[in-house]
Parts: C-alpha cells; sequence; structure tokens
C-alpha cells in the first residue's frame, strides 16, 4: 500500500473517531448545560448566616481529610494584606503528632465567607496544584473542596480555639 | 438516547476497568495458561525449556513494569497533563460514546505503534523480546523488552491532544493489553467467521508470532483485525505456524532475553563505518545492511 494511501485512510479514521463524541458534546451543550470534565470546582451551597457573624479567616485549624485517619493542623495567616495558609502539624492514625511548616496555599482570596486558592497537595507523592473553594459556616469551621480531573476531595476544617 | 449522554465519574470508570484489567489475570490469564500446561503434558511436550521460558517471560514483565512505574511517576504524569491542560481540544465528557471512541481511538494507535516497533530498529530492539520464544502460550503475553513502555508515549499523546481525559485513556490502554494478552493460545482454534472479521483472535495472533515468510510483518493488531485489513497488513492462518523470530535466540536465560535486541543492534552499529549507516541501524527496518 502507497505511503500516501496508508496516511489518508489513518487520517480519516481518527477524524471520525475523535469527531463522534466532539460533535456529542457540542449537540448536548447546545441542548443543556454541559458536563464537560474538566476541573471544576463544585458549588457549595450559599445557606443563611447569623446577623452581624463577621467572617475572620486569620487562625488555626483542625484539618480532617475524607477517607484517611491522619489529620493536620493548618494555620491561615495575614501578611501585608495577603493571606497565606501554612501546615504546622501532622497528626498521625494513631494520634502521633509532628511539627510541620510547609505552605499549602500562597494566595487566598476571600470573599466573605468564600474563599478560593490554589491548593498544594500531595498525592500518591507527587506534588500537585488545584484549584480549590472554602466557604466558611458561622461558627468560624470551614469545608474545603476540589475537583482533580474527577477525583473529588473534600476536607473539614474544624477551628481550633486561639 | 439518553443513556449515552450521560456521564459518570472517572472512579466507575477505574472501577469496571480493574476489574476487567486486573482481574483478567486471576478469572482468565492463569486458569488458561494451567490447562495450557496441561495440554502440554498430554501431548508429551511439556519440558524443562518451556517452563524455563516462561519463568523468564514473568521475569521480563516485572522489569518492565518496573521502567514504566518509573517513567510514569517521573515523566509521564506532568507529561499528559500538561498536554491535556494547554495543548488540547475542549475535554471531552465522560460517557459511553467517549469511552467507546477512546477504545476505537486506543486500539488504532496501538496498531500504529505496533506496526513501527516491528519496522524501524529500534523499536525492534525492543519488541523482538515478545517475539523471541518459540512457543505461544499465556506467558508469552508477558514477555516484554526494555523500551516496551517508551513507544507507545509517542501514540498516546494524541490522543490526550484530542480531548480524551488522561485516566479514561490509561485504563483503556491497559484494557487493549488485556485483550491482547488473551490472544497468547494454541488452545483455541478459529472463531466463527464474523468474529474473526471484525476482532483480532488467537489465530490472527498466531500468524502475528510466525517467522513463516508470509506471516512476517502481518496482523499487528490489538482488539480490533479491521485495522490490519484497512491498511494492508493483514494474513489469514493457512500454513501451520513457527513461532519466533528469523534469527533464533536459543536461551531462557532472562537477562539474555530481556537485553538481546539492543544487544544485536549495538553489535551491528558498533561494526559499520560511517554516522549515517549507524543511524540507519536505528531507523530502518530490521535487516537491512549498508551497501557493500
Ligand atoms: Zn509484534
Amino acid at each position: 500500500m502507497k505511503n500516501s494511501t496508508l496516511l489518508l485512510r489513518s487520517l480519516l479514521i481518527v477524524v471520525t473517531i475523535a469527531g463522534i463524541p466532539h460533535t456529542l458534546a457540542l449537540y448536548v451543550s447546545s441542548t443543556k448545560e454541559s458536563d464537560i470534565a474538566e476541573p471544576q470546582i463544585p458549588e457549595i451551597v450559599t445557606d443563611e448566616v447569623n446577623e452581624g457573624w463577621e467572617p475572620y479567616w486569620v487562625g488555626k485549624y483542625e484539618v480532617s481529610f475524607d477517607g484517611i485517619k491522619e489529620k493536620a493542623h493548618y494555620e491561615i495567616r495575614e501578611k501585608s494584606d495577603q493571606y497565606k495558609c501554612y501546615s504546622i502539624l501532622l497528626i498521625d492514625a494513631n494520634g502521633n503528632s509532628f511539627e510541620d511548616n510547609a505552605i499549602v496555599m500562597e494566595d487566598i482570596q476571600i470573599t466573605d465567607s468564600i474563599a478560593k486558592a490554589v491548593y498544594q497537595i500531595e498525592y500518591e507523592g507527587k506534588k500537585l496544584k488545584v484549584d480549590s473553594q472554602m466557604k466558611m459556616d458561622d461558627e468560624g469551621n470551614v469545608t474545603l473542596s476540589y475537583n482533580y480531573y474527577g477525583y473529588e476531595g473534600k476536607e473539614n476544617w474544624k477551628r481550633l480555639e486561639q | 438516547m439518553e443513556f449515552l449522554t450521560q456521564t459518570f465519574e472517572l472512579e466507575e470508570l477505574q472501577y469496571f476497568f480493574d476489574y476487567v484489567n486486573n482481574g483478567s489475570v486471576f478469572y482468565l490469564i492463569i486458569p488458561f495458561f494451567i490447562l495450557e500446561l496441561i495440554r502440554y503434558a498430554v501431548l508429551k511436550k511439556l519440558n524443562w525449556n518451556i517452563l524455563g521460558d516462561s519463568i523468564a517471560n514473568i521475569i521480563t514483565v516485572v522489569a518492565f513494569v518496573m521502567i514504566e512505574f518509573t517513567l510514569g511517576a517521573l515523566l509521564l504524569y506532568k507529561l499528559y497533563f500538561y498536554v491535556y491542560e494547554y495543548i488540547s481540544l475542549p475535554h471531552l465528557p465522560l460517557n459511553i460514546v467517549t469511552v467507546t471512541c477512546c477504545i476505537l481511538l486506543a486500539d488504532f494507535a496501538y496498531y500504529w505503534d505496533h506496526r513501527v516497533m516491528h519496522r524501524i530498529g529500534i523499536g525492534w530492539a525492543t519488541h523482538t523480546v515478545h517475539h523471541s520464544s518459540p512457543h505461544f502460550n499465556m506467558s508469552v503475553a508477558y514477555r516484554f523488552g526494555p523500551l516496551d513502555a517508551v513507544f507507545p508515549i509517542f501514540f498516546s499523546l494524541p490522543i490526550v491532544m484530542l480531548g480524551f481525559n488522561p485516566w479514561m485513556l490509561l485504563f483503556v490502554e491497559l484494557f487493549v493489553q488485556s485483550f491482547q494478552a488473551i490472544l497468547h493460545t494454541e488452545v483455541i482454534g478459529k472463531l466463527p467467521r464474523p468474529l474473526e472479521y471484525i476482532f483480532n483472535t488467537p489465530s490472527h495472533h498466531r500468524v502475528h508470532h510466525g517467522s513463516n515468510e508470509q506471516y512476517l510483518d502481518k496482523n499487528y493488531a490489538g482488539i480490533f483485525i479491521i485495522w490490519d485489513r484497512l491498511l494492508g497488513t493483514f494474513a489469514e492462518e493457512k500454513e501451520k505456524v513457527v513461532y519466533g523470530i528469523t534469527e533464533p535466540l536459543n536461551s531462557i536465560n532472562p537477562i539474555k532475553v530481556f537485553f538481546h535486541g539492543f544487544t544485536r543492534l549495538y553489535r551491528s552499529i558498533k561494526s559499520t563505518k560511517g554516522f549515517k549507516n549507524k543511524v540507519n541501524y536505528l531507523i530502518k527496518p530490521p535487516g537491512w545492511e549498508p551497501e557493500k
């Protein structure tokens, strides 16, 4: 078979097979809001908050992760109008704790009780940066969520007394 | 129509493919291999060479998986997600149509990857390992060469560029490999004609492993034999297949098995004169020799 025939047939095969799901996706998005599997941040429903309550983000939190026993303490610090978050203590499954000093969020964007940040996590030994969203309830506790190519992560940050 | 566009979670997909890809080793491959050993015994063909060959095969797969993991952890992971993020068509939703098309594309990529490995010197240096066994059974499916994990990268990255989720592609590629693995047997004869027409079957794949003249460089398919039919590399199993490579290896030493392609290539390159000839050994089809 001639090389040009090989190339032509191969291109035709690839374009056809890749074209089908793209056409379908276009069709679906034209009829309704599409569910595209991009890294997307799950919406957090904003509920009513106590009147007169002011969200205050700076401080220490005990962090528990979905599905694992290990915990951590995080601290949000403010320096010249920038909010950063550090991991300050790691607690293993047996309750032993180890001091830690690692930055997990460089720049937290806060709007009242909602905040967004690039969250630096470790997944199977690799350091990853994922977009995350946080929401504070009226007791000062925080729920954090992120979505990394379909893997959803959720964390509860319990406010620690100062 | 609804079910075509119903999206699912990556975890569900992973769960399904784990069952098929990893699970099949236990509910298909191992029982089948035992059946093959019994068959060898009944035919009075069971000997130390077959057993030693099988053990060498298992050792190559361990070496191969170690290379694959190191490569994956260091490079592939970042590369695939970088490409997916920055040089890709719009990301496709995970639904039954996307998964089906991903299987077709990954299988087509497998065809080309496989064909290239047969037709250029450096590709053959690694892939010859898989073909160098004089036997044909399930354990041969796991006989891999040192760079067998490297070549597929060039063929699967374009699929990521087409908007397919890299995780899904990984599951699907393992699925193609798993399907391919169960074809390595003499126990199954020919299947019903419609199946033999569309799918790659043990019969078609025996041909691929033949060193008979008319079987050389034929039937590169993974799951679908239609690619060979469309691109002119199909051959039907007629004459009895003689397994192995044209220049036999005659060894069950796992180290020799794993590296013999590269030692042979190195010798050819070393003994030839001229830079152009040396490069040609890497990119020309196996068996190429400089003009005298
Ligand atoms: Zn081959």
